[in-house]
């Protein structure tokens, strides 16, 4: 059962004309093959660097917190007060090699809307805020630094999500009728996991309902 | 001796452009012949055959050689056609057992038997539901084994080989058929 083929069927298959792709094509592909070679070297070592600023920002942010505004009790660790937090150079507070990271969270998921009213006295925000000085109340900050963290968490849960129950998740949408979603959502598992083989069972309820046959 | 597949991939994974060289040009035909004998217009296939390599590309982090790469490069290369057909409102269906349906029309001229036997070939593969000329194609164009058709489309060993042995017959059919 290795082998089925039939040699007078491949013969004639073959007289069918061997047709190749064309050298741009082939120039493409290949261009992007070594581009995305050379990103890799210099991309794992700023991905590594961007983790430990950002995790260093989130540290010294979590730090600089005034105490009265924090949700938990006093920190182990002497803590600034507000009032010394004040006298603190701009440039100190700004913690300038922070910024990239954050902006790197920004692409991953959408900042919530920036606050209405922007408070000079709560500087803290900065570091967190990206290139714009804008400036936030101590709670605002807390608000902003809560989305970010649920959009985080949010983020690693679809980590967390098997391949399975995401395809679950998706074949809900469609018998919701939410295709649209669905469409988006099974392009971003395409992106992620190209080579994930769908059952049929399962790629049937990903599709929309009625559909005309493609086999013709 | 030539390196294997799997191991070029490991090596381009790791780094290596050159071994992704070496990789496209052994793949770069058959899969381009697939691509255009699953959808038939030169531009699409152009098209799809360039996002499945990009694929590729994508996905060189993630892979890991627990099946032979033209298996995993099909298995993308489906999974991208499928997506295609989707997009455009369409579906694979499978339609096994159904007529032939009629071969092109014959040539009148009699020097041009062999043209016209060919034709009629073209028009049997055409004709074929989607999945019996996947099936084919993966066999014959891709030296899938039954097993590797089943895996890279998604589906039991069972089906892949009804549908490759429908596609067969009525291929034959068409060989013979005048």
């Amino acid at each position: 059962m290795a082998d089925e083929r039939d040699p007078q069927i491949s013969q004639r298959y073959r007289q069918l004309g061997t047709e190749e792709p064309s050298p741009e094509l082939d120039r493409a592909i290949l261009g992007a093959a070594r581009r995305a070679t050379s990103r890799h070297r210099w991309y794992s070592s700023l991905a590594a660097a961007a983790v430990l600023i950002f995790a260093v920002a989130l540290v010294v942010q979590i730090e600089r917190q005034p105490p009265d505004q924090a949700p938990m009790s006093a920190p182990a660790t002497p803590v600034l007060s507000p009032r010394t937090q004040d006298k603190v150079a701009p440039q100190e507070r700004e913690a300038p090699p922070a910024r990239p990271a954050p902006r790197r969270r920004v692409e991953q998921a959408p900042a919530p809307p920036p606050a209405p009213a922007p408070q000079p006295s709560a500087n803290i925000a900065a570091p967190m805020a990206g290139a714009a000085a804008e400036t936030r109340t101590a709670p605002q900050v807390q608000r902003s630094m809560g989305a970010r963290l649920s959009a985080a968490t949010e983020a690693q849960a679809n980590l967390a999500e098997t391949p399975e129950q995401w395809l679950e998740r998706i074949a809900r949408m469609r018998q919701l009728g939410r295709d649209e979603e669905a469409e988006k959502e099974l392009a971003r598992f395409r992106e992620r996991y190209p080579d994930y083989r769908i059952p049929e069972a399962m790629a049937k309820k990903l599709e929309k309902q009625a559909p005309s046959p493609a086999a013709r | 001796m030539e390196a294997p597949d799997e191991e070029l991939m490991l090596a381009y994974k790791a780094g290596n452009a050159g071994a992704f060289e070496t990789l496209y040009a052994r793949h770069r035909a058959r899969l381009y012949r697939f691509v255009l004998r699953a959808v038939k217009v030169r531009a699409v296939a152009e098209e799809l055959f360039q996002e499945i390599w990009m694929r590729v590309i994508e996905a060189r982090g993630r892979y890991t050689p627990q099946a032979r790469f033209t298996t995993w490069l099909y298995t993308i290369a489906h999974n991208h056609l499928v997506d295609h057909w989707r997009k455009r409102g369409l579906t694979l269906v499978a339609l096994d057992g159904e007529e032939l349906p009629a071969a092109a029309d014959p040539d009148p001229a009699d020097e041009a038997q062999a043209r016209q036997a060919l034709a009629r070939f073209a028009a049997a593969l055409d004709a074929l539901p989607a999945l019996q000329r996947e099936a084919f194609l993966l066999h014959e164009e891709s030296g899938l084994s039954v097993a590797e058709i089943a895996a890279a489309t998604g589906s039991n060993e069972e089906a892949a080989k009804s549908r490759l042995r429908y596609a067969l017959a009525k291929l034959k059919a068409a060989l013979n058929d005048g």
